[in-house]
């Protein structure tokens, strides 16, 4: 009992939670720098922009700790014990936000891939206030203008990838016609219900696309997604 | 001795800017809420500024979220760049970010507007922020804000209806004058903030981000581009915007663009001039598109599909009262 409990923390670091705290913190210009991105793709589905992220961070992680804060309920979706729930928790440090469940979270960080299940528990806002559904930030691992030739099978040719692209037809609100997005790294069963969660607007999930190579896409859920191709 | 007296009695000088970082992330959430949810008024903790309420301390917000130094920002008050309200905004703005001035519309990233949308047409990559001093189309109708919140959950906008119906059947057109009410996405009855009519059609399909930010009443709200803007009207009484036959711009000759009535010496109103002053100099100096394409009649028909009737002759905005006079007379 006599004991300081500032003399009993533990002193040591651990220099990897440094690095990872390092990687996602944003400075103010970095931030204005990302929103001006995320601005832009959210206005425009489908278009795709590029966020400048340190080596190795998920750039999901990073482009949340850019707009999120102390006074945001967020939550980290990671697969247990892997090197994802070692950024899950820079993510909480690096934004000091609150660490809430998924189903409570204004802002949802998915550094595994989403599954339908998420999306289930997903806060999807009241008609009253259809501003509290949930802001995802889904890692993923490519994306692809799906207008460019070859769609997904263009896609499929690109160095070093793994799996099925997704092709994505969107139409709605910041599309002058329509626009195709190829992404890999993302089901089309957890398209589909993206589709259902947004049936009901204003009620809705807004989902950022992050891939690998600090390319993101926005999916507003006014946006009207129809999978072409891929599994 | 004494300088350093004076530090400690007075503190730490005060931290550089005007803005902090939080609150800038709350602004720039908010923004992307609204871009989500197209003509929803987002609710959002509007911080003080240092200019008054309902002098663009939402538009000021919104503008400090968004530049950069690298940013050319334009600030217009009703189409003037060296309007009082706007040589100030943009003053504060350039001197604490180290942005760039603009006043060509063509050059600018982020345009600031009060009132006025420009009469270039806005491209990708542009971001209009626009001053709005009363955010809610419908607080002239119920006054309960639950009650305007519960309609707008349930679009429930059938007293918006009949409101535009009375005023049809007294005056024999919707008089709104600035800030007609617009329907957004086939969903959301929005005010576009006080621009003319002329400016309406503006909004439907724009190549650029269109936000709107209220600081007094603490809502931002936005269109993306290339979305649906539909100046709220009946099938039999098109939307109709200021004309007034033989009148046009004293400077430039224009009579495509948005003229407003000068003051003479003695006191009467002949003249007029181009409102949007950057167009204004740019068609005399042969710099700007011979055509509007946004005011050009196929564009309003195309917003009014089931009546292609060109736009009825009214007097400008500045003076509603004349024009319901004569147009009920």
């Amino acid at each position: 009992m006599t004991e300081s409990p500032v003399l009993s923390a533990p002193a040591a670091p651990v220099p990897q939670a440094g690095a990872r705290a390092r990687a996602l913190r944003r400075s103010p210009q970095e931030s204005q720098r990302d929103f001006t991105v995320l601005l832009d793709v959210l206005a425009r589905p489908g278009r795709i922009g590029a966020l400048r992220t340190a080596a190795g961070a998920p750039v999901a992680a990073v482009a949340a700790c850019g707009l999120a804060d102390v006074e945001v309920a967020l939550h980290v979706l990671a697969a247990d014990g892997s090197e994802d729930a070692a950024w899950a928790q820079a993510v909480y440090t690096a934004t000091g936000a609150l660490n809430t469940t998924a189903a409570a979270a204004r802002c949802v960080v998915a550094l595994r891939p989403l599954t339908v299940e998420d999306v289930g528990v997903l806060h999807r806002g009241e008609p009253l206030d259809p501003e509290t559904g949930a802001r995802v930030f889904a890692q993923v691992d490519t994306l692809t203008d799906g207008a460019l030739a070859g769609g997904v099978h263009g896609a499929d040719d690109r160095d070093g990838a793994e799996g099925d692209a997704v092709l994505l037809s969107l139409t709605g609100p910041g599309i002058a016609d329509e626009n195709r997005l190829a992404v890999r790294g993302l089901s089309a069963t957890t398209v589909q219900a993206l589709s259902e969660a947004n049936a009901d607007y204003p009620r809705g999930i807004d989902v950022f696309l992050c891939a690998r190579d600090g390319s993101v896409a926005g999916l507003p859920r006014t946006t009207r997604v129809r999978v072409l191709e891929g599994a | 001795m004494t300088t350093h007296l004076t530090t400690e009695l007075a503190g730490p000088p005060p931290a550089p800017g005007i803005f902090d970082e939080l609150s800038k992330r709350e602004i720039r959430r908010a923004v992307l809420s609204g871009i989500a949810i197209p003509g929803y008024q987002v609710p959002f903790g509007s911080r003080e500024m240092p200019v008054a309420r309902g002098w663009g301390s939402g538009g000021l917000q919104v503008t400090l979220s968004l530049v950069s130094e690298k940013s050319r920002l334009k600030v217009i008050d009703q189409g003037e760049d060296a309007g009082v309200n706007a040589a100030n905004l943009r003053r504060l703005v350039v001197n604490h970010v180290g942005c760039e001035e603009e006043t060509d519309t063509r050059e600018a990233d982020i345009i600031q507007s009060r009132h006025r949308i420009p009469e270039q047409p806005l491209r990708d990559g542009q971001v209009l922020v626009l001053q709005v001093p009363g955010a809610e189309p419908l607080a002239g109708i119920v006054k309960e804000m639950d009650e305007q919140r519960r309609m707008h959950a349930e679009a429930d906008y059938a007293k918006m209806w009949v409101r535009l119906y009375e005023d049809v059947v007294h005056n024999g057109l919707v008089t709104a004058a600035a800030g007609y009410p617009v329907l957004v996405e086939g969903r959301y009855i929005m005010t576009p903030s006080p621009i003319p009519r002329w400016d309406v059609p503006k909004l439907n399909g724009s190549q650029a981000i269109t936000i709107l930010s209220a600081g007094r009443e603490k809502r931002i709200f936005a269109v993306p581009p290339h979305t649906h803007v539909v100046p709220l009207t009946f099938e039999d009484r098109p939307f109709e915007v200021e004309h007034t036959p033989g009148a046009a711009c004293r400077l430039c000759g224009s009579a495509d663009t948005y003229i407003v009535q000068e003051p003479a010496r003695d006191g009467q109103f002949s003249t007029w001039a181009c409102s949007d002053t950057d167009f204004c100099r740019r068609r005399r100096a042969g710099d700007a598109p011979a055509t509007v394409p946004h005011v050009q009649p196929t564009a309003l028909q195309a917003a009014q599909p089931s009546e292609p009737a060109p736009p009825a002759l009214v007097q400008p905005a500045a003076q509603p009262a004349r024009r319901d006079q004569e147009e009920t007379a």
